[in-house]
C-alpha cells in the first residue's frame, strides 16, 4: 500500500514540479511578497510600522490566494481523475481507496504548506522594519496552514462526491461559505441569548458554549486579530531567571509557552474539520467511484431542458444570428431562465439579509422597514455580483472552448478573430444584464423611497463624476482583461493570480499614482473631467494591448489543437 | 514569406503542364535520392494555381522552435479524389494539414485551395473546406441538433436552411434519431459522425480529415468509410490523414507518403502498389497433387522469374508487362495442361510500400 502511495504522491509532486502553470503561480506569488515589501517602503513615510504594514498586507493576501485558489485547486483532486476515466487505472495498479487520496489530495496539501513555509523567512522582514513580532508572523502562518488542511480536505470531499470539477468547486464554495456564516450565526445566537438574560437552560448553556466556540473557528476572525497591533506580547508571561531577569526567547520554555499560544481553537478546530473530511471521503470513496462512467459529463445547468416537445427543434430555439453571442449568453452565462433564476435568488437574499440586520439592530433600534435601506443593501450587493459574475465570465469565456477543444473549430469559421472575441464577450455582457437591472431597479428603488430625491439623484452624479471611481472602474477593467489573457496560459488559478497582480501591480505601477493625482483634483470641474477622460483613455489602451495578447495567444493555441 | 507569383505559375506553356496527375514514379524516385531538387523539377511542370487542383503545396517549409516540420514539400490533390496522407508519427502530416485548413500560415512557399491562397483569401478557402481534427471538437453540454445549428449559423447558414442542411447531413451519417441527445452521452463512433455532420453543414468542396476511424471500433470504422464513399460519389474531394493502411488502400484514388518532412511519394496509389521495377506478379494456384511448375513457369517467355509461394501448389510469377500482359500469362500457365486452381494478381500492400519509403524510428 506505502509503495503505492509513494508512487502517486511522487508522481504528483514531480508533475507538480516540472509543469511551467505551478512554477509560474508560484514566481506570481514571490513578485507580490516584491510588491508588498514595495508598498512599505512607499509607505513607510506616511505610516509608522512599516513592518507591521507589510506583515498585514501579505497575511490577508495569503487568505485571499488560498480561498480564491484553494476552492478550485483542492476541488479537482479526484474529479480530475473522473474525468479522465483513469480511477480504474489507479485500482488496477493496486492502489488502495486511502492510497489514491492521500497521493492525490496530499501532494497539493503539501505543495500549498510549501508555498506557504517558504514565505515565512522573507516575513520576518517585517521584525527589522517594526511593528510585527516573530510570534505574530508564526501565528499568522500556523492559522493559515489549518486553515489550508481544512480546505484541501473540504475540496477532497467535494471531488470524491462530485463527478465533475466545477460542480466540486461549487460545493466547497459552499463548506466555505458555512465555514465563515457559521460563526456569524453563532455570535447572533449567543448575543441574542445574553441580551435576553443569559443562559439559565442546560440546552441554552450548551447552545452558548458552542456558539462562544464556533465564534473563534474563522480563521478571518483569527487573522485580524494577530495582525492588530501588540497580538502575541510575551513581555508579561515570560519566565524569569534565578536573577529576576527574562529567560532567553528562544529557550524551551518560551517556545512551550508559543506552542500553546499557537494552538488556538480555530487552529485545532480547522485541522479537526479538515480530518473528519477526509475520513468521510475515505468512507464514501469505494461506494461512490466504484462504477465509474468514462467519458465527460454533460454540464448543463437545470435551467436548460434537454427533452423537448415535438413541434421544437431545441428547448434552446435556434441560434441566433451570430450564433457565437447565442452560445456564450446560453453556455456561459446560463441562459435566460437561469439568469433570471438567479436574480430572484439574490433578491430573496438581499432581502432576509435586510430583515435579519434590520432586527439585529443594525440600524439602529426602532428604524425596522427603512425601504431605501432595502435598496441601498441591494445596490451594494448587485454591484458586487456584477463584478464577481465579470470575473467568472472573463475567466471562463475561452477556458470552455479549450476545455472542450473547440478552438480550432471556432477559428476556422470565416470570420476573425477578432470578431469571435467580441461575439463571445458580447453573449457575456448579455448574461450581466439583469445584473445590471438589478442594480438600475436598486437605485430607483433608492430614489423612490427618499425625501430627499434630487439630493439623491446629485450625490449619484457627483460620484459618478469623481475621477477616483472612475480610477476603480479602469481597475475592474483591467482586472477582467488580466483574468481572461491569464486563463489562457493556465489552467486554473487565473483569478486568484490576477487578483494578487493587479492589488500589488495597482499600489507599484507608476499609471495609478498619474490617475490618482488626477482624482485629486475632483473638486475643479475641468480637473475632474480631464481625471476622467485620462482615465477612459487608459483604460481603452490597457485593454487593446491585452486584446491583441489575447487575438495573438488564441491564434497560437488553435494551431496548436 | 516566399510566395510565388501566380504569374510565374501562368507562366508554364500549356502543352508541358501536367495533367492534375501529381508527381510520377519517376519524380518521386527522383525526389527520395536528392528530394529537393527533384521535387522540384517535378513541381516546375504542375500548374500550381489550378483551380482544379483541391489542394496545391508549392515548396512548403514549416519550422517549430528551429526544428523543421516540413521541409519545401510539394504536392498536389486533385479534385474530387479520395487522396489518402500517410506518414510515421512526426512526419509532418498535422502540420501539412494545419496550413491547408488556415489554423497555421507557411513560413515559406505557398499552399492553395481551389487555386486560392490560404493566406491571401484566407475567408474564401475557409468556406470552402471542413477540417475534423485527430480529436473530439464538440460542446458535450450541447445536444447534437444544438451543435450543428451553432455551426450552420455561423457559417451564414439562414433559419429555415439550416433545418433543412441539418436533417440532410444527419441522415448522411444515420444520426436523425439521435438529434436531440447531448453529445457527452454519445458514443465515440457518434460523435465522431457528429463531427463528421458538422464539417458538412456549410456544404465544403473540400474534406480535411485528420485520423477520422482512430479509436473506433471495426463497425463503427466501415461504416465511416461507406460514409467516405458516399461523400466522394457526391462529387467532394477528401484529404483524409490515417494510420490504417489497408483501409486506405481500399478506399483511396491517390495516396501522400510524407516522412521527416519530406514528401516521399504523392501520386495514384495503383503507381505505388506496383512493384517498383515496373514489373507485375501473378500467384497462381494448381491442384494439389500438381507436378513441379517451377521450372515450367520460368520459361514461358516475358516471365522473369516463378517461385513456389505457400506449402500447398501455389507459385508467384513475376513477368513483365511490356513483353507479357497478364491474359496472355494466364493463357500460357493454362495451356501447360495442368489443372489450376485459381490465380489472382499479386500485388504490393500499402504498408509494404509504406515501409519501404519510410525510415525507421520517430523523430
Amino acid at each position: 500500500m506505502y509503495h503505492g502511495i509513494a508512487a502517486l504522491l511522487g508522481r504528483s509532486m514531480k508533475l507538480d514540479a516540472r509543469q511551467l502553470p505551478p512554477n509560474l503561480f508560484r514566481l506570481g506569488f514571490v513578485l507580490a511578497l516584491y510588491g508588498a515589501l514595495l508598498i512599505a517602503q512607499l509607505e513607510a513615510g506616511s505610516f509608522g510600522a512599516p513592518g507591521l504594514r507589510f506583515f498585514q498586507n501579505i497575511a490577508w493576501l495569503n487568505f485571499l490566494v488560498i480561498l480564491f485558489s484553494g476552492v478550485t485547486y483542492f476541488s479537482t483532486a479526484i474529479t480530475e481523475e473522473k474525468e479522465e476515466a483513469t480511477l480504474g487505472l489507479l485500482r488496477m495498479a493496486g492502489i488502495s481507496p486511502i492510497g489514491i487520496l492521500l497521493g492525490k489530495s496530499t501532494s497539493r496539501l503539501i505543495s500549498a504548506l510549501i508555498l506557504l513555509t517558504i514565505q515565512v523567512p522573507f516575513t520576518l522582514l517585517a521584525i527589522t522594519l517594526g511593528g510585527a513580532t516573530l510570534d505574530q508572523i508564526l501565528a499568522a502562518y500556523v492559522a493559515l496552514g489549518a486553515f489550508i488542511i481544512f480546505l484541501a480536505n473540504a475540496g477532497l470531499f467535494s471531488s470524491v462526491i462530485c463527478a465533475r470539477g466545477g460542480t466540486a468547486a461549487a460545493l466547497t464554495c459552499f463548506w466555505v461559505g458555512l465555514y465563515f456564516i457559521m460563526p456569524w450565526f453563532a455570535y447572533y445566537i449567543s448575543s441574542e441569548i445574553r441580551t435576553a438574560g443569559g443562559p439559565t437552560t442546560t440546552i441554552s448553556n450548551w447552545v452558548v458554549a458552542t456558539s462562544d466556540l464556533l465564534q473563534q473557528t474563522s480563521v478571518a476572525s483569527e487573522l485580524s486579530q494577530i495582525v492588530s497591533s501588540g497580538y502575541g506580547d510575551l513581555s508579561d508571561v515570560l519566565p524569569v531567571d534565578e536573577d529576576g531577569q527574562p529567560i532567553s526567547s528562544w529557550s524551551w520554555a518560551v517556545w512551550q509557552i508559543r506552542f500553546k499560544m499557537l494552538a488556538t481553537t480555530q487552529v485545532i478546530s480547522n485541522i479537526i474539520g479538515g480530518l473528519l473530511f477526509f475520513a468521510i471521503s475515505w468512507i464514501l470513496f469505494d461506494r461512490l467511484t466504484r462504477y465509474e462512467r468514462p467519458g465527460f459529463v454533460a454540464e448543463r445547468n437545470l435551467f436548460m431542458p434537454i427533452k423537448i416537445g415535438r413541434a421544437q427543434r431545441s428547448p434552446l430555439g435556434q441560434a441566433w444570428q451570430n450564433p457565437l453571442i447565442w452560445k456564450d449568453f446560453y453556455f456561459v452565462a446560463g441562459g435566460p431562465r437561469w439568469l433570471f433564476f438567479r436574480q430572484l435568488l439574490i433578491w430573496i437574499v438581499v432581502i432576509v439579509l435586510y430583515f435579519w440586520m434590520s432586527f439585529a439592530g443594525a440600524f439602529g433600534r426602532g428604524s425596522y422597514f427603512e425601504l431605501d435601506q432595502l435598496f441601498a443593501i441591494a445596490l451594494t450587493i448587485f454591484i458586487l455580483v456584477l463584478i464577481i459574475e465579470a470575473s467568472i465570465y472573463s475567466s471562463r469565456i475561452f477556458q470552455t472552448e479549450l476545455q472542450n477543444q473547440t478552438l480550432s473549430a471556432l477559428l476556422m469559421l470565416p470570420c476573425s478573430v477578432a470578431y469571435l472575441g467580441y461575439s463571445k464577450a458580447v453573449g457575456c455582457l448579455l448574461g450581466l444584464v439583469p445584473t445590471f437591472i438589478s442594480i438600475f431597479f436598486a437605485w430607483v428603488g433608492i430614489l423612490a423611497s427618499s425625501a430627499y430625491v434630487d439630493r439623491t439623484l446629485e450625490s449619484t452624479f457627483e460620484v459618478l463624476g469623481q475621477p477616483i471611481v472612475w480610477c476603480g472602474v479602469t481597475l475592474v477593467v483591467i482586472f477582467l482583461n488580466l483574468v481572461t489573457t491569464i486563463s489562457l496560459f493556465l489552467k486554473w488559478g487565473a483569478l486568484p493570480l490576477s487578483f494578487v497582480i493587479v492589488f500589488f501591480g495597482s499600489s507599484c505601477c507608476p499609471l495609478t499614482y498619474i490617475l490618482m493625482a488626477f482624482a485629486g483634483a475632483a473638486n475643479d470641474p475641468l480637473g475632474a473631467a480631464a481625471g476622467i477622460l485620462i482615465n477612459i483613455m487608459a483604460m481603452a489602451l490597457i485593454s487593446l494591448v491585452f486584446h491583441a495578447v489575447i487575438a495573438s495567444r488564441l491564434q497560437a493555441l488553435g494551431s496548436k489543437l | 514569406m516566399n510566395h510565388m507569383s501566380d504569374d510565374e505559375t501562368q507562366a508554364v506553356p500549356p502543352d508541358q503542364v501536367q495533367q492534375p496527375t501529381p508527381l510520377d514514379n519517376e519524380d518521386f524516385e527522383k525526389a527520395a535520392s536528392s528530394p529537393a531538387g527533384a521535387a522540384e523539377d517535378a513541381s516546375d511542370q504542375i500548374a500550381w494555381a489550378d483551380p482544379n487542383h483541391a489542394i496545391s503545396l508549392h515548396n512548403v517549409t514549416h519550422r517549430y522552435q528551429g526544428k523543421k516540420a516540413l521541409d519545401r514539400v510539394s504536392f498536389v490533390v486533385e479534385k474530387g479524389a479520395l487522396h489518402g496522407f500517410v506518414g510515421p508519427n512526426g512526419a509532418g502530416k498535422t502540420t501539412s494539414l494545419k496550413l491547408v485548413c488556415t489554423l497555421l500560415q507557411p513560413q515559406a512557399g505557398r499552399v492553395r485551395v481551389f487555386g486560392e491562397d490560404v493566406v491571401d483569401n484566407i475567408r474564401k478557402v475557409r468556406t470552402m473546406i471542413g477540417f475534423m481534427p485527430d480529436h473530439f471538437s464538440t460542446y458535450r453540454q450541447m445536444t447534437v441538433n444544438e451543435y450543428l445549428d451553432f455551426f450552420a449559423a455561423a457559417y451564414g447558414l439562414p433559419p429555415a436552411r439550416r433545418i433543412e442542411v441539418i436533417e440532410q447531413v444527419l441522415s448522411l451519417v444515420d444520426m436523425n434519431h439521435r438529434q436531440n441527445d447531448l453529445i457527452s452521452g454519445l458514443s465515440r463512433g457518434m460523435q465522431q459522425r457528429v463531427g463528421l455532420a458538422r464539417v458538412l453543414v456549410n456544404d465544403p468542396e473540400l474534406l480535411l480529415l485528420d485520423e477520422p476511424a482512430s479509436g473506433l471500433d471495426p463497425r463503427a470504422r466501415i461504416e465511416l468509410m461507406d460514409i467516405l464513399r458516399a461523400l466522394r460519389s457526391m462529387g467532394k474531394t477528401i484529404f483524409i490523414s490515417s494510420h490504417i493502411l489497408s483501409e486506405l488502400a481500399e478506399l483511396c484514388d491517390a495516396v501522400t507518403i510524407i516522412d521527416r518532412g519530406e514528401i516521399r511519394f504523392s501520386g495514384r496509389i495503383g503507381d505505388l502498389l506496383t512493384n517498383p521495377q515496373n514489373r507485375h506478379t501473378l500467384r497462381f494456384e494448381f491442384a494439389p497433387g500438381s507436378p513441379e511448375m517451377r521450372e515450367a513457369l520460368a520459361q514461358i517467355e516475358g516471365v522473369v522469374s516463378a517461385e513456389k509461394s505457400g506449402e500447398g501448389a501455389g507459385y508467384r510469377v513475376e513477368f513483365d508487362p511490356a513483353r507479357l500482359d497478364a491474359n496472355q500469362l494466364v493463357v500460357r500457365v493454362a495451356s501447360l495442361g495442368v489443372p489450376m486452381v485459381s490465380f489472382s494478381e499479386d500485388r504490393r500492400q500499402l504498408n509494404e510500400a509504406f515501409m519501404d519509403l519510410t525510415t525507421a524510428g520517430v523523430r
